[in-house]
């Protein structure tokens, strides 16, 4: 692959070489004196420059290439639990002093917190050992060959097969953050991701399927995770749903599989134990540490420290290292997920779980990597104890209502499981439950922990960041399944 | 504006200077700020200066596209190499070309209040006091906050292309709203409810929006699960207008094209009951998706999308409708980061004869949602499967509140099956629609 690779001066930086005068540990001071001059706590100053690239194929034509820059500097003045923010583009310091004024007005005390000299930048160190080959610094026609390829392999698979959309997009994003603690750091990421998407039509009935795979992964993990290999998976997912019948409607004994249905946990535990929800107490795991929440089978890690994972961040977007966090251990909670903030206000430390989607916010406490730790249990002996139930295998997306821990998430492939096999696909399915009520409802734990293939993005107060979810197999007693049919039951008998 | 026209004019001529064919520069500038109070005191404060732009070229039929937000010339003229250089690595396509100009209106859509900029944060922070102060006031039982919001900002948007389109408009919004938290036997409700306008003296008062918030977290109290059965399904505004947002990723050209719609082979084909009427309105005066002209510079209309059940067009960028030998519908939306996709203006489903009681009275058994959650559509299909929570109809009467529910059909099925029309049309947002009831769903519980 070395002759894709863009040789120096081809290609724009990583980091942009302007910012060591632009924004200078002596510059920085300044701004943060300014952010601090009405009172506060605690600024923070937050450069970003992401380069964001993606190629786009379908009907077999490559449809566009396209490359753009993100940069703008974000300044944070905390008093207390409250919060000043102020962002722009332009590095001229003139208008930064502006932006940290604007951000100052937050505080009224009058007393600020002392500045400490700001040092130059540290590097934050990658996690894992470097990417030999960057995805963000390979040539647009090695991207398109793989796309290529996915789009070969899925026509030539099924003749079914009508609209193929590939796509591959990646990003580099460098930041600086530094805070009136004297911390001042640079930190490089890439992350990239390829997405194949088919359309299948038999008579005029129409399909479709996804699939798709990445991370902050080196090039070359698609020579693993081939595009061939994410087309036909992509095909696959379609061409099941011919045969698929209408889904179940009601309460049924649910098999999760490994993998991507870690997004239960996001959703049914992970949102309510971000520590913003935790100090308003508006989550229903306010005040609940130490507490049982979950059947004993359930250990929860959030972990951001997993090289080349796509949830993974060397530092979070406050500059504090990413850790692994246990949220909960044997059923009991052990802990929130903490930015710097909400750690000031519960008097703890963050856990490196404040993060962003760009300059334009301010952090959040939020996921990285979460998933469920495996049990005992071979995936056979899971299904073998299930007479009759709902084996969900690929899910589309979830929500959480924090207060009342109601979350729900589609089921996007999944089949009916009879006398212990898996039998007839389902389509049309639908999860719902509350968190605390299917965790304690968890009965069997696989031993076969998976990762998510580098999919995920989470949405939260309108930011979206990239996470990353697991799960081992596992049965769940009874959660809700919706559906259009309805076993044995005539119109309009619901009541209360 | 004039200034924001020249600097993108001298874009699309460098771009054309250094080789590309057709060459088109969006810029979007303008300012946000978002104010909140969390239990009277202040939360956050937010103000930010923003802009961005995007620049589209054509050379030999092929499409190169970049975007930033650094505006220093010397970067720009690099990024305008880059466009070039990347036109040539996707493929040749006869469809590309940007729009043509043609004449457009210049009526005064209503989309700009000078009043909103001049607010002080402390006269915002005032609102936010007041919805607070509201909804606590309302019942004892409200007990916690998610906050209240205040939201405002303007923006304007620059379209210069080589074929001739140089145009610009600005606009303004603001909207306020807030998250109750109630509880009751030691569980949590949360509610929201909010209000939008172009124009500051249009907003609702923050008493009446607290009052429907703190209502509608109040009566999902002792919420339970109901029974699994069939039943009518009567749609607020708010979920409402969430059901027609699938109608409107239905019509968009270019799933058309892709065959990747449940209204593939549907124009000109009864889709819905009679009663149902749809348009996409983008002249819609102070509308929150008005706009003179689309993401591509093409003058905006209203147009019929479901006449009497009949659907009657799909919806179409330049690139999309060359495809489909048809013309634009000016629906080509994007930011200063993206190529135009396709979408709504002002999208909404046509008021009907009846109240919301009068609609509510009709049922004898049912569910009255106010609250969706999750994914659950599949486009291609139409099948469509949600998570739900609202409350339960008992002879006319609502009965208590539900949760832990999904309600499922096929869109196609549920647009037939849609048999009362509310009078109680709003535009929270560039979707709405009134409350409607669909003869009957599956509604999946305990």
């Amino acid at each position: 692959m070395a002759n894709n690779v863009i040789g120096p001066g081809d290609q724009a930086p990583d980091k942009p070489e302007y910012i060591d005068q632009a924004l200078d540990s002596h510059r920085i001071e300044r701004l943060l004196s300014i952010a601090l001059s009405r009172g506060g706590d605690f600024a923070e100053i937050y450069f970003e420059y992401s380069i964001t690239s993606a190629i786009a194929l379908e009907e077999n034509k490559l449809r566009q290439a396209q490359t753009g820059i993100g940069q703008g500097v974000g300044i944070r003045v905390i008093s207390g639990d409250k919060t000043g923010y102020a962002f722009a583009e332009s590095l001229d310091f003139e208008n930064l002093k502006s932006v940290a004024n604007v951000a100052s007005h937050i505080a009224h005390s009058g007393r600020s917190a002392g500045i400490p000299a700001v040092s130059a930048a540290g590097v934050v160190q990658a996690l894992g050992e470097p990417l030999q080959t960057v995805p963000s610094h390979v040539a647009a026609k090695a991207k398109a060959d793989l796309l290529w390829r996915a789009n070969q392999a899925a026509y030539d698979k099924d003749s079914h097969i009508k609209q193929v959309n590939a796509s591959f997009v990646d990003s580099s994003k460098f930041f600086r953050v530094a805070n009136s603690l004297g911390v001042m750091l640079d930190n490089i990421e890439f992350i990239c991701r390829l997405n194949v998407g088919v359309v299948a039509e038999k008579g005029n009935v129409r399909q479709s399927g996804y699939h798709g795979g990445g991370g902050r992964v080196d090039f070359s993990y698609f020579n693993t995770l081939t595009p061939e290999a994410v087309a036909l998976e992509a095909v696959r997912q379609a061409i099941v749903k011919f045969g698929a019948i209408k889904a179940r409607a009601g309460p049924q004994t649910v098999v999760l599989a490994n993998g991507w249905a870690g997004v239960l946990l996001h959703e049914a535990v992970g949102h309510g134990l971000e520590a913003d929800f935790n100090r308003k107490k508006t989550s229903l795991y306010s005040d609940r540490i130490g507490q049982k929440v979950a059947s004993a089978l359930c250990t929860v890690i959030d972990d951001g420290t997993i090289p080349y994972q796509r949830g993974s961040i060397n530092i979070d977007d406050e500059g504090t290292k990413s850790t692994r966090n246990v949220l909960i251990e044997n059923g009991v909670l052990r802990g929130y997920l903490c930015d710097h903030l909400n750690a000031l206000h519960l008097k703890t430390k963050s856990t490196g779980s404040g993060r962003r989607e760009s300059y334009r916010h301010y952090p959040l406490p939020r996921m990285t990597n979460t998933f469920l730790m495996a049990g005992p249990y071979s995936p056979d002996e899971i299904f073998a104890s299930v007479k009759k139930g709902f084996y969900a295998k690929s899910f589309g997306g979830g929500q959480v209502d924090i207060s009342n821990g109601q979350f729900v998430f589609e089921v996007t492939e999944g089949y009916l499981i009879e006398d212990g096999k898996i039998t007839a696909p389902v389509k049309g399915a639908n999860l719902i439950g509350s968190g605390p009520d299917v965790l304690e409802k968890v009965v069997m734990v696989g031993n076969d922990l998976k990762l998510d293939s580098g999919i995920g993005t989470c949405g939260k107060n309108g930011q979206a960041v990239p996470v990353g979810v697991g799960t081992p197999t596992c049965k769940i007693s009874q959660i809700t399944v919706g559906g259009t049919a309805i076993e044995g039951q005539s119109l309009a008998e619901g009541e209360v | 504006m004039a200034d924001f026209i020249d600097f993108c004019g001298d874009l699309v001529k460098q771009a054309i200077r250094k080789g590309a064919d057709e060459a088109e520069v969006f810029l979007t500038s303008g300012r946000e700020s978002e104010v909140s109070t969390r239990l009277n005191e202040i939360d956050t404060i937010k103000e930010a200066a923003t802009r961005g732009l995007g620049i589209r070229v054509i050379k030999n039929k092929r499409l190169g596209f970049v975007y930033s937000t650094d505006f220093l010339e010397d970067h720009l003229s690099q990024l305008i190499d880059s466009a070039i250089e990347l036109s040539a690595e996707a493929s040749e396509d006869e469809f590309n070309g940007l729009a043509e100009p043609l004449p457009n209106e210049t009526t005064d859509l209503g989309l700009y209040d000078p009043r909103i900029r001049k607010l002080s944060a402390e006269a915002k922070i005032d609102l936010c006091r007041r919805l607070e102060k509201t909804m606590f006031a309302y019942d004892s039982r409200i007990v916690n906050s998610e906050g209240a919001h205040f939201l405002d900002g303007e923006s304007n948007v620059t379209i210069v292309n080589s074929r001739g389109i140089s145009d610009s408009y600005n606009s303004s919004y603001c909207y306020l709203y807030c998250v109750p938290v109630a509880k009751q036997n030691g569980l949590l409700q949360s509610g929201y409810w909010l209000s939008f306008s172009r124009f500051l003296d249009r907003l609702n008062s923050p008493e009446s929006v607290a009052e429907i918030a703190a209502e509608r977290t109040i009566r999902m109290l002792g919420a339970k699960v109901p029974r699994t059965c069939n039943a009518p399904v009567i749609f607020d505004q708010l979920t409402g207008a969430s059901l027609i947002g699938a109608v409107l990723l239905a019509i968009d050209g270019d799933a058309i094209h892709k065959r990747a719609s449940f209204l593939v082979d549907k124009l000109n084909q009864v889709v819905a009951s009679p009663l149902v009427n749809i348009r996409d309105d983008g002249r819609l005066r102070g509308g929150p998706g008005s706009a003179p002209f689309d993401g591509e510079g093409s003058p905006t209309a209203d147009k019929e999308i479901i006449t009497d059940g009949k659907l009657g067009t799909y919806l179409y960028d330049t690139y999309t409708a060359k495809k489909a030998g048809a013309r634009s519908t000016a629906n080509a939306q994007r930011d200063y980061s993206s190529t135009p996709d396709i979408g709504g203006l002002n999208f909404y489903l046509q008021k009907g004869p009846h109240s919301p009681e009068e609609i509510i009275g009709s049922v004898k058994h049912g569910l009255y949602v106010t609250n969706l959650m999750g994914f659950g559509l599949d486009a291609v299909t139409g099948d469509y499967s949600r998570g739900a929570a609202g409350l339960w109809i008992e002879n006319g009467k609502l009965a208590g509140p539900v949760e832990g529910i999904t309600i499922a059909s096929n869109i196609l099925d549920m647009l037939k099956k849609i048999e009362m029309v509310g009078n109680d049309l709003g535009f929270m947002g560039p979707v709405a629609s009134p409350t409607f009831k669909i003869s009957q769903m599956t509604i999946a519980g305990a």
